[in-house]
């Protein structure tokens, strides 16, 4: 309780608080900006905080690192272009809400929802942050295997049309993975002899390109579409009332409180990413959405404005912010690349993250934990003035000349990852192929979550399996592994309940129609 | 949206054929690559090209079996085609010293055009405020190292 004390007082000094609230907007209008990621965010604020004394430059980090990933989802409920990763799921019922005119509502839920998220979580680090580090510690190859297949598995979720379509996504993914360095005998693997492929496939141009230029050709065929209809160009959707009904709160309050406990239980394994949470979160929520909602009258089908599938990953990727913060204070492991930065942000002021943090630092250490909550508090007002105020002269630009902007921030925000041609290649073909894969109905998300645990998945396996000595049923083995065996357990059940389901809906349907 | 754009089509011009088949070709040509790696590295991307080329066949054979429709190409051949040109044109000027500003007022332009905005004065502005907008948020804001010219006098 001291130590919590002690946090709250270094972090109320007039001068660090000031940074924290400067913080929090910088992230907001720059997470609200089309192809200015996180990573991006961060890595500008770093300089900035050079010259700072180190309580006031790592709330300033604090700050941006957890309102970037909330700002995210300005541009994708508005544009259908995600500001930062974390937001991509977002961008489908969120813009779909805007096209129907209910922008600000979908945009107040984000908010909420983020807002929600990461308290949640803050309070979760404040009281549990040196027990959880104790279970992120538990995971070993045979585990981060098993958490791969489960964020895997994750994708049912989202296959409610062509299963082999949303499968063959997936396995688009796994095999664009694989592109560079092998990671057990460093053969270099589908590189054509480019050294900008020997790392991979550049993953920041590469999903500027999946979802930025992707959405910029499909706003073009769009505008070229209405205007051969005779129709005139409609407008970008206007922001409107951010209000929230009473009773779209509580039916939201389920979703949250799941979707936090999401984004902590994935935040605090170390790399297993914001994109995972996110997506385990959207399984969760489109579960219930089929529950309880489906095909009642006045809701819209699920990925086609559904606001539970805005809330959830953008609950679930807030609580990431803070419970990543477990493993790197703890542990000295980031959980994600943005959290990844935040070691050399600690760096700067010669700290290293790792339990002596807490020894040698812990005012520092505490302040960063009780900044998380402090910055989550502020965050709300904050960002429905940044959305009033900064989105509003953003989203005001006409649709006609949108298409332009679109590709010019996100092409430089591609090139702006390492000053290199190339990426604005990787970011063009990777739009060229998403919007393909739009018009031949193959899912996108599938793909992407194939592409983060794709190089997870291999090393793993082959890690696990040298161990075992080749024994597939390592990960199976609940004496042992009973996390591992437990999370596969859970794989096969998010595969088998919707068969399982489908069984039961068309049993009942038989047995009343010889009732009949 | 183009998926709107549908009509029925011939067994031939069913998109989920060709999809199918692409995704066929582009399986058995990972494993084919792949089978040139070393030992320790060619079975998981064997295994997902496989994988994939099966799944391939299976989307190409539902295609050819059931009643699937075909996609109106027409919007994405005359708009997102040419939008895809006009980026790698400015990508190429950017990687041959061309500088920043002028090939990308003259994206810019293209863009513009193709969205559909109409008169030389509207372009003109509209084509400006963006690029200056986006160099000062870049070089200026983000100090972000933009290309280099070859000459000096380009930006």
């Amino acid at each position: 309780m001291d130590l919590i004390a002690l946090g709250f007082a270094t972090l109320f000094d007039p001068s660090v608080i000031l940074m924290l609230v400067l913080g929090v907007a910088a992230g907001l209008v720059v997470g609200s900006i089309p192809g200015i990621n996180d990573n991006i965010a961060f890595a500008v604020f770093i300089p900035f905080s050079f010259a700072m004394p180190p309580e006031q430059a790592l709330a300033l980090m604090v700050g941006v690192y957890c309102a970037a990933a909330a700002g995210g989802a300005i541009p994708a409920i508005m544009i259908k272009v995600p500001g930062t990763a974390s937001a991509l799921l977002t961008a489908v019922d969120g813009n779909a809400m805007a096209r129907r005119g209910e922008a600000g509502k979908a945009l107040s839920i984000a908010m909420t929802s983020s807002v929600i998220g990461g308290i949640a979580s803050s309070l979760i680090l404040l009281v549990f942050a040196p027990m959880l580090a104790t279970v992120a510690l538990r995971f070993g190859y045979v585990e981060n295997f098993a958490l791969a297949i489960l964020g895997m598995s994750s994708v049912v979720g989202l296959l409610s049309g062509n299963v082999i379509k949303g499968i063959a996504s997936g396995l688009i993914g796994l095999l664009a993975a694989t592109v560079g360095f092998s990671l057990t005998t460093g053969f270099p693997r589908f590189t054509f002899d480019n050294v900008n492929l020997i790392e991979g496939i550049p993953f920041v141009p590469l999903l500027v390109g999946l979802f930025g230029i992707a959405a910029m050709f499909e706003l073009l065929v769009d505008i070229w579409q209405e205007r051969k209809a005779g129709r005139s160009v409609s407008a970008l959707p206007a922001i409107g009332s951010m209000r929230l009904p009473r009773d779209l709160l509580r039916r939201l309050l389920p979703v949250w409180a799941s979707s936090a406990i999401i984004g902590n239980l994935i935040g605090m394994l170390p790399g297993a990413g914001m994109l995972m949470a996110i997506f385990l979160a959207y399984d969760q929520a489109s579960r219930r959405f089929r529950r309880c909602f489906a095909g009642k009258p006045g809701e819209a089908d699920w990925g086609e404005g559904a606001p539970e599938g805005v809330a959830a990953p953008e609950s679930a990727n807030n609580a990431v912010t803070a419970s990543s913060m477990v493993p790197l204070l703890s542990l000295g492991i980031p959980g994600n690349s943005t959290s990844a930065l935040f070691i050399g942000a600690l760096a700067i002021h010669g700290m290293v993250p790792g339990p002596l943090l807490f020894t040698q630092h812990g005012d520092i250490a505490w302040m960063i934990i009780v900044a998380f909550l402090i910055a989550n508090l502020v965050m709300w007002p904050i960002a429905f003035l940044v959305i009033k105020s900064v989105s509003r002269s953003i989203f005001a630009i006409p649709k006609e000349a949108m298409a332009g902007v679109i590709a010019l921030l996100c092409m430089l925000g591609a090139y702006a990852d390492g000053a290199n041609i190339f990426n604005i290649w990787v970011a063009l073909v990777a739009g060229a192929v998403a919007y393909a894969m739009r018009l031949a109905n193959i899912p996108l998300g599938p793909a992407i979550l194939g592409l983060i645990l794709g190089s997870q998945m291999e090393s793993s396996l082959s890690n696990s399996l040298s161990m075992s000595r080749g024994n597939w049923l390592v990960f199976i083995d609940p004496a042992n592994h009973p996390i591992s065996a437990a999370m596969i357990a859970l794989s096969l059940l998010l595969w088998l309940l919707p068969v399982l389901g489908r069984w039961r809906r068309s049993r009942r349907a038989s047995l009343s129609q010889e009732a009949a | 949206m183009a998926n709107s754009d549908i009509s029925r089509p011939s067994a031939l011009a069913r998109s989920d054929l060709w999809v199918g088949a692409a995704l066929f070709v582009i399986g058995l040509y990972a494993c084919w690559e792949a089978s040139g790696f070393d030992d320790d590295s060619r079975s998981y991307p064997m295994i997902l090209g496989g994988l994939l080329a099966a799944a391939g066949l299976a989307v190409a054979l539902t295609g050819l079996l059931k009643a699937d429709k075909a996609l109106c190409l027409a919007g994405p051949l005359r708009v997102a085609l040419p939008a895809a040109v006009v980026v790698a044109l400015w990508a190429t000027a950017l990687g041959a010293g061309g500088g920043f500003v002028l090939p990308t007022l003259l994206m810019q332009i293209a863009l513009l055009w193709l969205g559909g905005v109409r008169g030389p004065l509207h372009i003109a502005v509209y084509s400006a405020l963006i690029t200056a907008a986006a160099y000062t948020l870049f070089a200026l804001v983000l100090d972000v190292r933009l290309p280099a010219p070859a000459v000096s006098w380009l930006v």
